[in-house]
């Protein structure tokens, strides 16, 4: 690694332990695809905490971290590069995709199914046993470097046709799964970000496991951990229990008044 | 029937005139009639005879009568039906046989006042013909059956009332039909005084009973007595004033009305909050457990006073009232709702029905196995080892030990619901002071109790409700009141450091005995307050441990069997987790799982190394066997045609989907010539013009690009000649120099879904064309519309009958090009059947799915509420917004258009409030249909 990367690669280091309490054995499980420099596809609702999982592992195998939100106008020369002016010549700027591939940090793509169709195929050669990024417009193709990890997120409940990933993607990664946590273990996930009491916390998380129960019943999707965090952080902030749920775990779920009830009857027998 | 001689002798002359009324009279012959006087029975046979003389069926039902009035054994009545037929017969046999039929059931009612009425009513009604009788006199027998005399009385002051009006012979025939019908729809709870309501209207204008009538069926049925009282007053004052008004407002047709009538309204119906309640249990369990009416246990709710409504569970139901109306204000009788639920659903949640007397065994201390209780206990384990175990609940054969088992269930009752209460206040504080809020009510209005302030209550009251026992209902007897301090302190020890169910049950072995003594020694006393039962829990609520055994019957076989066989060969599980296992394996268990739970049992884990074997080793368990697991083949006919599919349907009542339940048949619609489309056309010239131009604008315009872009694809060249020009001039040059370019793409495929049932046969007032028709034409011009946009669209209608026969006809698919065929589809349109809405846009939702567009949307056009076969009412709306919302899970945005009725506010519940149309008049569908279409796509 040249001294510049080496600078840049520090930037994307991430300085404080994160949060984070193991719920399987996904450490373990990430280390390995880590050293046998497989890439690793996390699926798992939203706020379940696989973002915070990555940023845990890139702390604990000491790596930087490049994260990439994707959504539905992500061009695969937004995660390549670009050429761009600066003064009187046009320089080549590496995307995030080609910044990691060089210093060998971890690349998260998260929630990689709102890409476009094209920007999966970039990431490809970088899959299999090439480990290799082609860069078209500079004619270059760079080799990974020996730590260079992609990970990419997806949550499966987006089961709709336009927002699958392609057989020819899926199957280059190993998957591992994630769900909420078990209860015990949640409290203390909320107790120790949000700053509450681990009383509070197993309510919030006895509310959530409540949620959950309906999901099926119109909730797309079930309360994720984060919302349980915000309303933790909302509760140490002064703001009242029963207040602090309804703003930011019940009206984020859902529009229909009906369901909106029943989470408030929920809430109101809880605290 | 054995009877003197002479009698028989005398009866056998009917059975010379007809063998088969001779017949009929000894089977409806309960008593023996040895104190009939010969005298009178020789006139009743004769009577008999020249009945069967004049007609058949006359004589066959005098017959009948007699025999009912010989088993009340009154002679008077004898005489006052033997005048009334004789009278009635010389009118004709169709006076006679109703007189006969009817007017037994008003003799055996024993109210002389009520027989008197009857005759005068007769006599008036007469006036007017006998063929006013038959309806009204059915009706009378039906409710004094019911024995709801009242308002059999009120019905009879209805009919003289209104018979004695001058009536036109048309509008007489029309009341007999209606009133009876009415009355005998009425609640049996509230008949009498909404018969009452209905004379006071009637008095005032016969015509006011049609409103009256109308308003009942859409909501005045939900008042009570006095409100309903209030109503009518404002009503009749309304009418004398401006009877117009009068007439909207009694029929709930004007905004006063139903404004008044809500305002009104204390009584709160289950039905209309089951989906809200459902919904709560399901979160709250997170098991298959399903709210349904008090009405649907099939028992018989005895009388109508306050707190004989049972509330009740078992493991799959909770049975709330049909209705709630103890309180002043509708708010909190519906409020009551879900207390009761909240209730009710703390014995599933905190497993009641677990109770396992294995378990209180093993809990039981060793020491007090020669006690009493402990004997006691023995004798279950033994009946529960019992090759022939009886088929009852484990709680049962725990009451069955007690003498007065009777006593031992109250018991338990008070301790299991403040077991409820005690784990509901450590996990729930907030439904804790919702419910105590409740119970503070019933314990401030003792008609909540029932009439009898009953013995046990005072400690139910302290422990189960949390009241202080300072209140009225504290026991004088000075024993009773040191004994119920007694079980308070036992339960409140007991609870911190054994919560379960058995430790209830612990609680009721300690203090039975105290507790029978005090009340054999009451009983003793003769003291009415002592006698059964001897507890009242507030708003109606019982412990039906046999309806949690019925509901598990299979599950608790299973259990039973498997539960035996290991303990054949030594290996000791609880039969109660065993249970637990099953149910949530859906009836599956493995070995591993018995395993499992055999290592927790106390039995084997202590160290003996004997059964240890076993437990790692169940091979010689035969789950196979017990389980009766057959591979059973899926019995779904499917494969008969590829065009046949399945859906499942929500089930409003248990709250559960029905797997695979509405059998969806696609069909190709068939065509004829495209003489409907054309004339469309040519008829609609100027407006399709109109719309072709509209829709042009809604063309996208290819690649868009954007330019002076901070990034992008490549230079903007004018950019770079500012940018050339500014830095000679020696300005800052901007950096935004790119063009980016985006593909505008209008990807978005439409399904159009159109209700073709029988309903829309009907005309559209003011032309003469059919409510199809015009939503043909709206086809035509959304066509016209859509092929000059450049959309997918696909077109098709559903109708059908029952849930195996729904019929989904493809008008036009995505691929399908917009030409003769599909034209001539959509000219030979025809209404069809019924409308079981929630299979077709399941069907229509998976079509669009397949269809790869961006937007995806579904618009169904419709002329009212789902309804077919058992598909009707609030199942219909509940099963169809579970299919909107599937569809919307699937990312297809569904909008409803809703032609030929006025708005109501349960299109909102079925569609989302801002996701459907009502057009009042059929004729703006096709413009308004193009507008929604437009809006919705717009850029």
């Amino acid at each position: 690694m040249t001294n510049p990367t080496r600078a840049i690669a520090k930037k994307y280091r991430i300085g404080k332990e994160p949060f984070y309490i193991e719920n399987n054995n996904e450490i373990k499980m990430f280390e390995a695809a880590g050293s046998a420099r497989l890439p690793i596809m996390l699926k798992g609702p939203t706020g379940c905490g696989k973002t915070r999982f990555v940023e845990y592992m890139a702390f604990r195998l000491s790596r930087p971290l490049i994260t990439v939100s994707c959504h539905e106008d992500l061009f695969a020369s937004d995660l390549i590069g670009r050429y761009l002016l600066k003064n009187d010549e046009t320089v080549w700027v590496d995307g995030p995709l080609t910044k990691a591939v060089r210093m060998g940090a971890i690349c998260y793509l998260d929630e990689v199914v709102e890409a476009r169709k094209d920007t999966t195929v970039v990431i490809h050669p970088l899959t299999d046993n090439r480990r290799t990024l082609g860069i078209d417009k500079k004619g270059e193709v760079i080799k990974a470097h020996p730590d260079f990890l992609l990970v990419i997120s997806y949550n499966p409940g987006y089961q709709s046709v336009l927002k699958d990933l392609k057989q020819s993607t899926r199957q280059r990664f190993v998957s591992m799964e994630f769900d909420y946590p078990v209860p015990e273990k949640e409290a203390r996930i909320v107790s120790g970000e949000g700053h509450i009491e681990i009383q509070t916390a197993e309510r919030l998380v006895a509310l959530a496991g409540k949620i959950r129960n309906i999901k099926e019943h119109g909730l797309t999707e079930g309360a994720g951990t984060r919302l349980l965090i915000y309303a933790a952080q909302l509760m140490g902030n002064g703001v009242d229990f029963k207040a602090a749920c309804k703003a930011a775990v019940c009206l984020p779920l859902t529009d229909d008044e009906r369901l909106q009830e029943t989470l408030n009857d929920l809430v109101e027998d809880l605290f | 029937m054995t009877m003197n001689t002479s009698l028989k002798t005398i009866f056998h002359h009917i059975e010379i005139a007809d063998p088969k009324t001779a017949d009929l009279f000894f089977l409806a012959l309960k008593t023996k009639p040895e104190d009939l006087p010969l005298k009178e029975a020789r006139i009743l046979v004769d009577q008999i005879i020249r009945a069967l003389s004049i007609e058949l069926s006359f004589g066959r039902e005098v017959a009948k009568a007699y025999a009912v009035l010989i088993n009340k054994n009154n002679l008077q009545y004898l005489e006052l039906f033997k005048h009334a037929v004789r009278r009635a017969g010389k009118n004709g046999a169709a006076l006679g046989l109703l007189m006969a039929r009817h007017f037994p059931g008003v003799l055996c009612a024993d109210i002389p006042s009520m027989v008197q009425q009857f005759n005068s009513t007769i006599d008036v009604m007469l006036k007017k013909g006998v063929y006013t009788l038959k309806p009204p006199l059915e009706t009378l027998s039906h409710i004094i059956a019911a024995r709801d005399y009242d308002a059999a009385f009120a019905f009879l002051e209805l009919l003289t009332s209104t018979y004695a009006k001058d009536l036109s012979y048309n509008r007489t025939i029309y009341l007999t039909r209606v009133i009876p019908k009415a009355a005998k729809t009425f609640s049996p709870r509230k008949r009498g005084f909404q018969i009452k309501q209905l004379k006071r209207v009637m008095d005032r204008d016969h015509h006011l009973a049609d409103p009256f009538l109308e308003g009942m069926e859409k909501g005045l049925d939900l008042l009570g007595e006095k409100q309903l009282g209030h109503f009518i007053h404002m009503g009749i004052d309304r009418f004398d004033k401006q009877p117009d008004l009068g007439i909207k407002f009694l029929s709930l047709s004007s905004a006063s009305g139903i404004d008044a009538c809500a305002m009104f309204q204390v009584t709160a119906p289950l039905l209309p909050e089951l989906p809200q309640l459902n919904q709560y249990l399901k979160a709250r369990t997170g098991r298959r457990v399903s709210v349904r009416p008090v009405s649907a246990t099939g028992e018989k709710v005895p009388g109508g006073s306050r707190a004989s409504k049972a509330v009740c569970c078992d493991s799959v139901s909770i049975y709330l009232p049909d209705e709630i109306d103890l309180f002043d204000t509708f708010e909190n009788n519906r409020s009551l709702f879900k207390v009761l639920l909240k209730l009710e659903a703390g014995l599933i949640e905190f497993k009641t029905f677990a109770f396992d007397i294995e378990k209180l065994f093993d809990f039981f201390p060793a020491s007090k196995h020669h006690t009493p209780a402990g004997k006691r206990l023995k004798k279950g384990l033994k009946a529960l080892a019992s090759d022939e175990l009886p088929c009852i609940s484990d709680l049962e054969i725990f009451f069955g030990l007690f003498q007065n088992h009777r006593l031992a269930k109250d018991l338990f009752i008070i301790f299991e619901h403040a077991r409820i209460i005690f784990h509901t206040k450590k996990r729930y504080p907030g439904m804790h002071r919702q419910i105590r809020i409740f119970h503070d009510k019933a314990a401030k209005d003792p008609s909540f109790l029932g009439r009898h302030q009953r013995f046990l209550f005072p400690v139910y009251a302290s422990i189960a409700m949390g009241l202080n026992n300072n209140l009225s209902w504290a026991p004088t007897h000075a024993q009773a009141q040191r004994c119920f301090s007694r079980m308070a302190s036992g339960f409140r020890k007991m609870m911190p450091v054994h919560s379960s169910v058995e430790a209830c049950a612990l609680l009721v072995l300690e203090f039975y005995d105290e507790v029978k003594n005090l009340v054999d020694a009451a009983a003793f006393e003769e003291n009415e307050r002592f006698h059964e039962p001897y507890l009242t829990v507030p708003f109606g609520r019982r412990l039906r441990p046999d309806l949690a055994y019925a509901a598990d019957l299979k599950l608790e076989a299973a259990s039973r069997n498997i539960w035996r066989e290991l303990k054949k060969n030594n290996v000791q599980v609880y039969r109660s987790e065993l249970k637990e296992t099953l149910k949530g394996r859906l009836d599956q268990v493995t070995k591993a799982d018995i395993a499992r739970l055999a290592a927790v049992h106390p039995f084997q884990s202590k160290d003996r190394p004997d059964v240890k074997r076993e437990i790692t080793d169940l091979s010689w368990l035969g789950l196979d066997n017990i389980l009766e697991r057959n591979n059973a083949v899926d019995v779904l006919d499917n494969k008969r045609s590829d065009k046949v599919y399945w859906y499942k349907e929500w089930d409003l009542h248990t709250s559960e989907y029905l797997v695979n339940h509405a059998r969806v048949r696609e069909y190709k619609a068939i065509f004829e010539d495209r003489e409907f489309y054309l004339e469309t056309l040519s008829r609609y010239q100027g407006l399709v013009k109109k719309i072709k131009y509209a829709f042009e604008l809604l063309k996208p315009e290819g690649l868009t690009l954007l330019r002076q872009w901070s990034e992008g694809d490549e230079f903007d060249h004018r950019a770079l000649i500012d940018f050339c020009v500014d830095k000679k001039a020696g300005l800052m040059p901007s950096d935004r120099l790119y063009i980016k370019r985006i593909k505008q793409q209008r990807d978005v495929a439409v399904l159009l879904l159109v209700d073709v049932s029988r309903s829309t046969a009907n005309p559209v007032a003011g032309t003469g064309s059919l409510v199809l028709d015009v939503e043909k034409e709206a086809l035509v011009l959304f066509c016209e519309a859509l092929t000059v946009v450049g959309d997918a669209f696909a077109i098709a209608g559903f109708s059908g009958t029952g849930p195996l026969g729904v019929d989904y006809y493809i008008i036009k698919d995505f691929h399908d090009r917009l030409e003769k065929e599909t034209m001539g589809r959509i000219s030979a349109l025809s209404p069809k059947r019924s409308t079981r809405m929630g299979a077709a846009i399941r069907h229509a939702a998976h079509g669009l799915n397949q269809y790869p567009a961006k937007k995806r949307l579904l618009i169904i056009i419709g002329d009212g509420f789902p309804n077919d076969l058992n598909y009707k009412g609030l199942y219909a709306i509940e099963d169809t917004r579970r299919a909107i919302m599937e569809a919307r899970a699937k990312s297809i945005h569904v909008k409803a258009v809703t032609v030929n009725m006025n708005a109501d506010n349960r299109l909102d519940s079925l569609y989302g409030h801002i996701h459907h149309h009502v057009i009042s008049n059929v004729r703006e569908l096709p413009d308004r249909l193009l507008r929604v279409y437009s809006a919705m796509t717009r850029h």
